[in-house]
């Protein structure tokens, strides 16, 4: 009650501050734009807008930076779903369906489903943040490099649940994802593994790997057929759901946006991770898992809901505990530190009228994400009316444009092309490419967190089983891995007894 | 070979004589980068924890072993699946312009450390317009500048991004 009340007196406050409601509405533009862009992510645009909050005051330099970090993670969705061109990591899983119903002609609704869970899931965040915050902390706290590292066993499990083909076919991408991931300096002793002396492979290459897979291999795929002229056969269409199709996601909106609020909560996951574990459990929970990857809202509306109740789960732990969930809340706290505020527990009890203001503005910014997204999404589907011959090499080029922006290295340039040629021939004989990007994102995170758990434990392998929520996520990635097989083999047991009965 | 996670579709449809031959070509690219990653991981160094790590090598020797053990499954099926007679596609791919476009891309990465963005992506949009059937002589550089301009103006002064100005030019 005492929160309500504080929540109330924030509105109160930022209503008083109308420059921090015009910086907060161009933050969240901003953020749009830079999550759309690929290679672009919104650890970038909060870093590129902090010297400009300098002179500002609190309220309004990190409205405008919160503003920047929720319109960066929704901005990836609308390149996804119009051009296959994952804006951020966590995007890539929103292309699976997204770019599906594009295909279909239903880019419309695809986009507004994505806006509105991105809204929903990201105010229920803050919510969370707002009511909840003592409690998730103290989960969060749990979680040392054991739970990390079952964490992202339960991440890789997920491959099998997304290769829509062959089981193994998509197995084999995400051992390739993870070989891949396991390029660069070793997490523990720094020992430089398979970069043939080039110091630009120090770090995973992730991002450039993930626009080619996606975006390059897209472009190239387009150019084998003939209707080159001809626009790109889908239409906007209609931009929100009627109420039927509304219905059929709000399970998955909730489960998706607590999912992502307490993945964001855990240090160092971040809105990729809780993008497929929310597309993995809105799938398990799914009365038609088969649609999933064929174009079902349901996955779209997991993916961003998930992603998008991250920032919540992220500031959470940033603002009541000091530590930062993901790269965009470190830079976050570094602005926090500017303005004077030190992040931690005192925080909420000695500044508790500048938070709740934060808060108030939080939720006005998503207010806002839906409004812009809504507003925009029209003029932004006219980008499907361009002729083909016109809208690839465009693709290609903002493809190079957006690797190179990463490191400003053109190496990465040759890792983007490498990426869309071997995505193009991955394309053609059903290899799936999201095993290969989820691979990246969970490969070190598994490397990293077993070693510093075995570490810990000074050798011994107990903290696989001793530990509650380590067994609990481990149990649950066994299962994710093993029902798709077993799923697989009771449908062939099934056409093999129909098969023997009809003849 | 029922028994084996195949896909739904690929279990109940046959291969041509040409996706088996691709399948095949794909086991022999996966047991040799398999095989590269396990002689490579071979000569890292040990443990510098001793027994409280498990070493640069491990992780990366377990993928290559797990994905040594999917290829065996993949040629497994491959030469368990029926060979069916190819059937004509209704309209050919263009492999020839998928490979030039590719060939365009190269010769940008090439390209554009010496002569930087501007240039080599104002070249690549035409040549990829032309490839891709657009050949208006008015209209093609026309596009390729708006939109090389565009481009350039919001990652170098919007964004704050420099893009490459090229050594010839710097």
């Amino acid at each position: 009650m005492e929160n309500l009340q504080l929540l109330l007196g924030g509105m109160q406050t930022l209503a008083s501050h109308p420059m921090a409601i015009l910086l907060s509405i161009f933050g969240v533009a901003v953020g749009i734009v830079i999550g759309a862009l690929p290679g672009l992510t919104a650890t970038m645009g909060v870093a590129i807008l902090l010297p400009f909050t300098f002179g500002m005051d609190a309220v309004s330099g990190l409205l405008m930076i919160s503003g920047v970090f929720f319109g960066g993670v929704y901005g990836g969705s609308i390149t996804a779903i119009l051009l296959k061109i994952p804006g951020t990591p966590a995007a890539a899983a929103t292309a699976m369906d997204g770019y599906a119903l594009t295909l279909k002609g239903k880019a419309g609704v695809a986009l507004g489903v994505a806006t509105l869970s991105s809204f929903i899931g990201g105010t229920i965040s803050v919510m969370i943040l707002i009511f909840l915050a003592p409690v998730l902390a103290s989960i969060a706290l749990e979680f040392s490099a054991s739970e990390t590292f079952a964490l992202a066993c339960f991440g890789l499990s997920i491959i099998a649940s997304i290769s829509s083909g062959s089981l193994v076919k998509g197995l084999i991408a995400g051992f390739l994802g993870l070989l891949v991931a396991s390029i660069g300096l070793d997490p523990m002793g720094g020992f430089p593994r398979f970069t043939g002396g080039y110091t630009e492979l120090f770090n995973v290459p992730f991002i450039p790997v993930m626009i080619g897979l996606f975006a390059a291999a897209e472009a190239f795929k387009a150019m084998e057929g003939s209707e080159l002229r001809a626009d790109a056969g889908a239409k906007l269409g209609r931009l929100l759901p009627n109420g039927a199709e509304f219905r059929s996601i709000i399970g998955t909106l909730l489960r998706s946006s607590g999912l992502g609020a307490f993945i964001g909560a855990v240090p160092g996951a971040g809105s990729d991770i809780a993008a497929y574990v929310s597309y993995n459990e809105a799938k398990r929970f799914s009365r038609n898992p088969e649609n999933f990857g064929k174009g079902e809202l349901a996955g779209i509306s997991a993916c961003e809901a998930g992603a998008n109740a991250c920032t919540g789960g992220a500031l959470l732990t940033m603002m009541t505990l000091g530590i930062p969930g993901d790269a965009v809340t470190a830079v976050m706290m570094g602005a926090l530190t500017l303005q004077g505020l030190q992040p931690g527990p005192l925080l909420f009890k000695d500044h508790s009228d500048l938070v709740f203001t934060l808060f108030a503005g939080m939720l006005f910014c998503y207010v806002m994400l839906l409004v812009l997204g809504l507003g925009s999404l029209r003029f932004i589907g006219r980008v499907l009316m361009m002729p083909k011959s016109v809208l690839t090499p465009l693709i290609l080029v903002l493809c190079i444009v957006g690797t190179y922006a990463i490191n400003n290295s053109i190496f990465d340039i040759g890792i983007m092309l490498a990426a869309g040629v071997v995505g193009y021939f991955m394309q053609r004989w059903d290899f799936p490419a999201s095993p290969v990007v989820l691979a990246l994102i969970m490969g070190p995170m598994a490397e990293s967190s077993f070693r510093r758990a075995l570490s810990l434990s000074n050798g011994s392998y107990d903290f696989l089983w001793t530990r509650p929520i380590t067994v609990g996520l481990l149990l649950l990635a066994l299962v994710t891995l093993l029902l798709p097989i077993l799923r697989q083999r009771r449908r062939s047991s099934a056409a093999l007894t129909q098969g023997g009965a009809g003849a | 070979m029922s028994s084996l996670p195949t896909g739904h579709d690929q279990a109940a449809q046959g291969q041509t004589g040409f996706d088996r031959m691709a399948h095949l070509v794909i086991v022999a690219l996966l047991c040799a980068i398999s095989a590269a990653v396990i002689v490579t991981a071979w000569g890292f160094p040990a443990p510098m924890l001793g027994g409280s790590d498990v070493g640069a090598a491990r992780f990366p020797l377990i993928y290559a072993v797990a994905l040594l053990g999917l290829t065996a499954i993949l040629l497994a099926q491959t030469l368990a699946k029926p060979v069916a007679a190819a059937v004509p596609p209704v309209e050919k791919p263009h492999y020839a312009r998928v490979a030039i476009g590719m060939l365009l891309m190269l010769v940008n990465l090439l390209a554009i450390g010496y002569v930087g963005y501007f240039p080599s992506a104002l070249v690549l949009l035409m040549a990829l317009m032309f490839l891709m059937g657009q050949r208006s002589p008015v209209w093609n550089p026309v596009i390729a500048l708006a939109v090389t301009t565009v481009i350039y103006f919001l990652f170098d002064y919007a964004l704050n991004v420099p893009l490459p100005a090229g050594s010839l030019f710097e």
